[in-house]
């Protein structure tokens, strides 16, 4: 048998052997050499000490006694395939978290963490009976625990991407991707699609009396309110910017969306948040725009937004805290009313001076 | 160009194909999936041809490639087209895909998914050469198909026998390759292989 202690005693004989044996013993990394038997013949001192081992009790016995825990796990497998065929093994952390039970030190020790490793099972030599079986382990705890800080940021990034950081609702980011994305969708399907701009009722006055901290506490509340009134998975509710939100409903006609719009306004309205400075009502209310159109028919998402905006400023124009509808090239209200020319000029008038 | 004889070609068609069985079961324990692999081609092309025959289109492939040297020498690869081969590993680590490119812990796991099917694949055909190949450990590349599959340095006049399998996961849509590309330089050792074989067969 020759081992590594047997090496090293004789290296001093033999000054070839020599800086081998030191490179082996002082390497920063485990190494472990079994025979054809699976005898371990070398085991270095950094695996001794990560192991909690002596060299000498790993040395002469089968792997399996060193390490009883390995008993029919992959790496049992890769060093029979090793030592039999020949074959490379490598066996990743990702996969095969800490087959050995070692240590970065003795505190991770006494604490019971394992140390992250990543194993080579390098053939050494040729012929079944004269093969040798490298085992070497690299100490990957460092790698790991970097790449787990990259992965969190990368979520912390998407999730702010994802949703506006002050309301927790869509962001205006993602709801232009998802528009787009619905938009092609409801082409392909001949379906409606209703668009919904939503905006907090005198919210300007609101700050000046409750102050900006008060002021973003209230759209988060409104937020809130409104995205709850959203009841289907794919009816997305985006904060737009400032204090103006905006919502798409898929495969949803005017008449629905109307029916969500309603929900919203009550929702907001039952939030009860006070508003003193409010000519329209004791609590914080919302003015809606909703308009609705058929991609397939040529009506741009361009086209049915500005739409919506344009019946969000009627119901402004008409007292706020109420939901107006564009259809057929005019404003109505949900009670099917229609707004006389007169006053859509007037409002258009004022869209285009805003 | 030089060819096999049809028993000849169908037999290391055989050969192989009772690797890529003992590859595909290999898979299917990790992934607790069932694995599609078609039954391999087998094209002998020249040198410079080989390059037009390489699955990718030219696109950016992920692949785990490592050589056998024995009887005859091979460059085994297990590639992806690059977003697949994302889909393929955080399938297999379930883990969320949040980056787009594959970290150092998830090429290394693709490194070793590959050494076990590569391995897989090849045991079988090392016993039917009752022979043994040498193996280098798997390594990552990324790049075009020739350059995963080693072929940067031309070696003209070289006769190339490669060999294409394709790999379906079902459930998860993810497609990609098993590519066995072989510069063969002793036809005569090779093809006394393949007749050893099928003298062997049971009649």
């Amino acid at each position: 048998m020759v081992s590594l202690g047997s090496i090293f005693d004789k290296s001093f004989e033999n000054p070839g052997l020599h800086l081998p044996a030191l490179v082996v013993r002082e390497a920063q990394m485990g190494l472990m050499v079994l025979d054809h038997d699976g005898t371990v013949v070398l085991f270095n001192d950094w695996l001794a000490k990560a192991a909690s081992l002596p060299v000498e009790y790993a040395l002469g016995n089968n792997l399996l006694q060193v390490f009883p825990g390995l008993k029919g796990s992959r790496l049992q497998n890769a060093v029979e395939t090793c030592l039999q065929r020949g074959f490379p093994a490598l066996l990743s952390q990702s996969l095969n978290r800490s087959p050995f039970p070692l240590f970065v030190s003795e505190e991770e020790h006494k604490k019971g963490v394992l140390m992250e490793q990543l194993i080579h099972v390098i053939p050494l030599g040729g012929g079944e009976s004269q093969r040798y079986c490298l085992i070497q382990i690299t100490n990957v705890s460092e790698a790991v625990r970097r790449e787990k800080i990259l992965l969190d940021q990368a979520k912390e990034l998407k999730r702010n991407l994802i949703t506006d950081g002050m309301t927790g609702v869509y962001s205006r980011r993602y709801w232009e991707e998802k528009s787009l994305i619905e938009f092609r969708k409801a082409r392909r399907d001949c379906s409606p699609v209703s668009v919904m701009m939503l905006d907090v009722d005198l919210f300007k006055s609101f700050n000046d009396a409750y102050g900006h901290p008060e002021g973003d506490r209230c759209l988060t509340r409104v937020a809130k309110a409104a995205a709850s009134a959203l009841k289907r998975p794919l009816d997305i509710l985006a904060r737009y910017g400032g204090e103006e939100f905006v919502a798409l409903l898929p495969g949803t006609n005017l008449e629905g969306a109307a029916v969500v719009a309603k929900r919203i306004l009550q929702s907001v309205e039952n939030a009860h948040i006070p508003h003193v400075k409010s000519s329209v009502s004791p609590y914080v209310t919302v003015s809606i725009g909703v308009s609705c159109g058929f991609p397939s028919e040529g009506e741009s998402q361009e086209a049915i937004l500005s739409e919506a905006d344009q019946a969000l400023y009627a119901a402004k124009y008409l007292g706020r805290n109420r939901i107006i509808l564009y259809k057929e090239k005019g404003f109505f209200t949900t009670d099917n009313i229609k707004i006389d020319d007169f006053l859509r000029d007037d409002i258009c008038g004022i869209t285009h001076i805003v | 160009m030089f060819l096999l004889n049809e028993l000849q070609q169908d037999s290391l068609l055989e050969i192989f194909n009772i690797g890529v069985g003992k590859a595909a079961s290999a898979l299917s324990k990790m992934t607790s999936e069932e694995i599609l692999l078609s039954v391999p081609t087998l094209q002998f092309l020249e040198w410079d041809e080989a390059k037009q025959h390489l699955p990718g289109n030219g696109k950016i492939i992920c692949g785990v490639s490592q050589r056998f040297d024995g009887p005859f020498t091979t460059e085994a690869v297990l590639m992806f087209p690059e977003e697949k081969s994302l889909e393929f590993i955080r399938y297999i680590l379930r883990v969320d895909s949040l980056l787009e490119q594959l970290t150092e812990m998830e090429q290394e796991a693709l490194c070793e998914i590959g050494n076990i099917i590569l391995n897989a694949c090849m045991a079988p055909i090392a016993d039917i050469f009752s022979a043994e190949f040498h193996a280098t450990m798997p390594e990552f590349r990324m790049g075009t198909s020739s350059h995963v599959l080693n072929m940067d340095v031309p070696q003209p006049n070289r006769v190339i026998m490669l060999m294409l399998v394709q790999l379906q996961m079902e459930k998860s849509k993810i497609d990609g390759y098993l590519a066995f590309l072989s510069v063969l330089p002793d036809m005569q050792r090779f093809t006394a292989n393949i007749d050893r074989f099928i003298s062997e067969l049971p009649k």
